[in-house]
């Protein structure tokens, strides 16, 4: 029925947060997205490439696919509504109303060495959110968007002295976004602007960078300090038709601290990082604080936990080096403000390497 | 000493995942927020609770009495509340008036059973709707309101007939009609002609387009009746399709 009652409009503020994260792991998810004092492996590539130029040899590990899959709560209802009680698709959508919906998948293959690697990964995120409009009097509003990347990219990183270290990550991106919002009250030309191929998608190349510095102290409890100057300059895309689609990865500078206490067999990691100080993708302070706790034992087996956005996050991990396996929830807030419209996700994730 | 440390780690670790889990249930930061009235009543209407949107705006309005945004919100949530929602309300009318049989059905009686009950508080509160809406300027209007306005103009005149059909058998029968009024026949006569008026102007809905076609099928059908005065024809017309 809403079929021909759309018209294009802008997206969502948790679209936005979405689209702008090229990448975001399991791991890090679980505790409150946390990473850019303390990561590893891959992951480092996206939250700070500095942590390349800790550890010790030449080999660190060989990434053949860690497949990611995050779901909604609402999305999972959803299929269960849809596919095994067979409700009717108007029924379930009606009873969808406010329900924010998204599945994300995402991978990443690569070499990783110390102060070096190199590799690829794509990531894919779908956002659809059905709910009543103040802006056309209430009546139901439907907002869709799609992202997706596929990228190649090495990093570099370097020590300075026994504290510092600096790394460097270059990518080179194509990425798509298609998205409209539709709404029942606001049809005019509403065929028209679904036909307008330029206007609901847009694809494009283009070459990024990312600088992050590490700072470690050397006490017992580890503290270190981490920052992430991400996509420098914003990163511009180049598309071979005309969009109305903004496909670019603006400049964020993202700041964060972390203390490792622990023994020999434990270990716990306080986390806390602050993003996007400069309000390049949003303003609302509350939305880019990120809090992480961890506790891992002998690197094994591990549970985190987190505040995303003011939003508790949980986790579970056992890395037996070949295989990795990561599973929690998370909460991302789709609102402009906190607390509004939460959007529990859950997340999988599978990792193998050598 | 190693021992007491890590035992002392997985304490700290365990307070502070019980601390994080017992925040779990709201967002820690969501008491720290500016207040937005309109979406919190949205997500209130969302949710099913009219009652609860007409509270948070009525408070809201008090504060910025030329709110529009406040105004129509509000104008939904006393619909909702009277168990008139617009879109399924005029999926229902097209999907009922569509399988009718129009010979021997109006497209009043059909709509009976998708709406409620025509309680006093229904009928107040899809008044109040009425009256908020009617209350906003032709050129204030929100994109959603013509069309609501259509709506609740339809769906008031359907529970004002409701009335009548004093044992609830989805009819109104002769004797049922015997209080009928040229008063009440003229209102809800305003009624469809405001309706018939507010959907023939905007093409943004196919049910708003079968709901405004339907209302000239009516009004055909009202002109071939009997009577002096378009009341007359209403009440010969109701007569003559629920005949029993």
């Amino acid at each position: 029925m809403l079929s021909g009652n759309l018209f294009v409009g802008t997206a969502l503020a948790g679209d936005e947060i979405d689209a702008q994260r090229i990448y975001r792991s399991a791991y890090h998810l679980g505790r409150g997205d946390t990473g850019i004092s303390q990561c590893e492996n891959e992951d480092c590539l996206f939250y700070n490439p500095a942590f390349l130029a800790e550890g010790e040899g030449i080999y660190k590990k060989t990434i053949l696919a860690s497949p990611q899959l995050e779901m909604s709560r609402a999305t999972r209802d959803f299929v269960r509504q849809i596919g095994v009680e067979e409700s009717s698709p108007v029924s379930t959508i009606r009873q969808n109303i406010g329900k924010p919906n998204h599945v994300g998948v995402q991978t990443y293959t690569g070499i990783l060495l110390r102060r070096a690697a190199f590799g690829a990964f794509a990531s894919n995120n779908l956002n659809l959110f059905a709910f009543k409009d103040p802006e056309n009097g209430g009546l139901e509003t439907i907002d869709a968007s799609a992202t997706q990347n596929i990228g190649v990219m090495f990093s570099l990183a370097e020590k300075i002295g026994d504290n510092f270290a600096l790394g460097f990550t270059g990518k080179y991106l194509q990425r798509g976004r298609g998205g409209l919002t539709a709404s029942v009250a606001n049809a005019e030309n509403a065929s028209e602007q679904l036909q307008n191929q330029n206007e609901l998608l847009g694809i494009g190349t283009g070459s990024a960078a990312d600088i992050g510095l590490l700072y470690k102290g050397s006490s017992p409890s580890s503290p270190s300090f981490g920052l992430l100057l991400a996509n420098l300059g914003d990163t511009k895309f180049a598309t071979a038709e005309p969009t109305e689609q903004d496909l670019t990865l603006k400049q964020t500078v993202n700041v964060g601290m972390s203390i490792s206490p622990g023994t020999k067999f434990s270990k716990f990691r306080f986390l806390l990082d602050y993003r996007d100080i400069l309000n390049n993708i949003q303003d609302n302070a509350f939305k880019k604080i990120h809090l992480g706790a961890e506790l891992t034992l002998r690197d094994i087996i591990g549970i985190t936990a987190g505040i995303n956005q003011g939003a508790p996050t949980m986790g579970v991990y056992t890395d037996f080096w070949v295989l990795r396996l990561d599973a929690g929830m998370y909460t991302q807030e789709i609102s402009e403000q906190v607390g509004r419209r939460p959007d529990n996700r859950f997340f999988l994730r599978l990792k193998a390497g050598l | 000493m190693k021992k007491i440390l890590s035992k002392f780690t997985i304490s700290c670790f365990l307070i502070a995942l019980i601390s994080l889990l017992y925040a779990c249930g709201d967002n820690i930061f969501s008491n720290s927020e500016t207040a937005d009235p309109a979406e919190d009543a949205a997500i209130e209407l969302e949710n099913g609770n009219p009652s609860a949107a007409i509270k948070i705006l009525n408070v809201a309005l008090e504060k910025d009495s030329t709110n529009v945004i406040y105004t129509s919100l509000l104008s939904l949530a006393y619909a909702q509340r009277a168990g008139v929602e617009p879109l399924l309300f005029a999926q229902n009318f097209a999907e009922q008036t569509a399988d009718s049989d129009t010979e021997n059905s109006n497209m009043f009686t059909l709509m009976f059973k998708v709406l409620p009950d025509p309680t006093v508080q229904n009928l107040a509160d899809i008044k109040k709707s009425l009256e908020l809406l009617n209350g906003i300027a032709a050129d204030d209007r929100l994109p959603g309101d013509d069309f609501k306005l259509a709506m609740f103009n339809t769906a008031s005149a359907i529970l004002t007939l409701k009335q009548f059909d004093s044992n609830l058998d989805g009819v109104i029968s002769v004797g049922e009609l015997t209080n009928f009024n040229d008063t009440t026949a003229a209102a809800l006569l305003a009624q469809i002609d405001a309706a018939e008026s507010l959907l023939s102007g905007d093409d943004s809905s196919k049910d708003g387009a079968a709901a405004a076609s339907s209302f000239s099928t009516f009004k055909t059908e009202l002109a071939k009746q009997e009577g002096d005065t378009d009341e007359e024809k209403l009440t010969n017309f109701l007569s003559s399709t629920n005949s029993q």
